[in-house]
């Protein structure tokens, strides 16, 4: 579970059926989010309301140590991968408005783990979404919205 | 520590490049130490994370570290006492565990529900037990995960607001009230 400002996402349901949902910590109030995408998922889940998103972190057999982030919108039903920084996994999102946080560790078995940022501005898809991943297909890596190490240098001189 | 390009963030690293229409996106490693740095939790322009230094024996010594995006500096949250683990931050406000690890009886780790406002650097423990065993925030509240309902403090007026409870089903008698850790009362 983790939450965005003013609301905490987590994800309840029966067996087959879950979803996320949003507590409001003031009214004690919660309200459906969205259904857990047919590509799965839904593990470190934060909700941008600005831009109706949901964002987690997403691995295999090796999560955390092959997991990367990925992006959801809920209507058009919408997946796209956010990090993809060559070696290294990304995992335990944070997000304030379009300024997303989140921890790395290299690929392989390490102790180093560090904190990375990143704007979020734009990183909305502009395509429409693609067929596979709307029949429940995993998702591939898209070239656009993906953070890439190929891309750019860490900003660190 | 520099920036590579200055906006009114400081973030011009992060911003969309357009190149021979693909969109590419850069981003920004805020901790820069050999130390393991872990859970970031973001609100405005502050980052904060748990820092576990290791030492020759013994368990990693954790810490609660932070920067600010807006100045590009790194500063220090909390280095007291014990484990410092899990940290939120929401506005002016970071709570985390304090005095973090194994208690006997093998129940798991567990800490003390702490809070520091930023602005005025004040520390003060949300509860007096050494019982949470996470911690999130909130809306200006900071609730935690322990045996028995999870407490719901207001930051902002120091006091505890009712718990999240699932409703008895077997019986309408039990109150909230019940709920209410012991020496405090409803607002």
């Amino acid at each position: 579970m983790a939450a965005a400002e003013g609301s905490i996402v987590y994800r309840g349901g029966q067996r087959g059926d879950d979803a996320l949902f949003n507590l409001d910590p003031r009214t004690g109030e919660s309200a459906f989010l969205a259904p857990i995408p047919p590509s799965g998922g839904g593990a470190q889940s934060v909700y941008s309301p600005e831009r109706t998103l949901l964002i987690w972190a997403r691995g295999g057999a090796r999560f955390p140590f092959d997991a990367n982030l990925f992006a959801y919108d809920p209507p058009p039903e919408t997946e796209w991968q956010l990090t993809s920084i060559e070696g290294v996994a990304a995992y335990r999102p944070s997000l304030s408005g379009d300024i997303l946080a989140w921890e790395s560790r290299p690929t392989t078995p390490s102790p180093v783990t560090d904190v990375y940022v990143a704007r979020l501005a734009e990183a909305a898809p502009q395509a429409a979404p693609s067929p596979a991943i709307a029949k429940g297909a995993r998702s591939s890596p898209r070239a656009a919205g993906t953070i890439s190490s190929a891309d750019t240098s860490p900003g660190v001189p | 520590m520099t920036w590579q390009d200055r906006n009114s963030y400081g973030l011009d690293i992060m911003r969309l490049r357009r190149t021979t229409g693909h969109e590419k996106r850069g981003y920004f490693q805020v901790s820069q130490s050999d130390c393991d740095d872990r859970d970031p939790s973001i609100s405005g322009h502050v980052v904060v994370w748990q820092r576990a230094c290791p030492r020759i024996t013994g368990p990693s010594y954790r810490s609660i570290s932070g920067y600010d995006l807006e100045q590009g500096v790194e500063f220090l949250v909390y280095d007291g006492e014990g484990q410092n683990a899990f940290p939120k931050v929401e506005t002016n406000y970071v709570v985390w565990l304090a005095q973090y690890g194994d208690v006997r009886g093998g129940r798991g780790a567990v800490g003390i529900p702490t809070a520091q406002n930023l602005e005025t650097g004040e520390n003060w423990q949300l509860g007096a037990a050494r019982e949470a065993i996470s911690i999130g925030l909130s809306g200006g509240v900071a609730w935690w995960r322990r045996a028995g309902p999870t407490p719901m403090y207001d930051l902002e007026t120091k006091g505890y607001r009712l718990h999240l409870v699932k409703a008895p089903r077997s019986s309408g008698r039990r109150r909230r009230e019940h709920c209410l850790p012991r020496g405090t009362t409803r607002r």
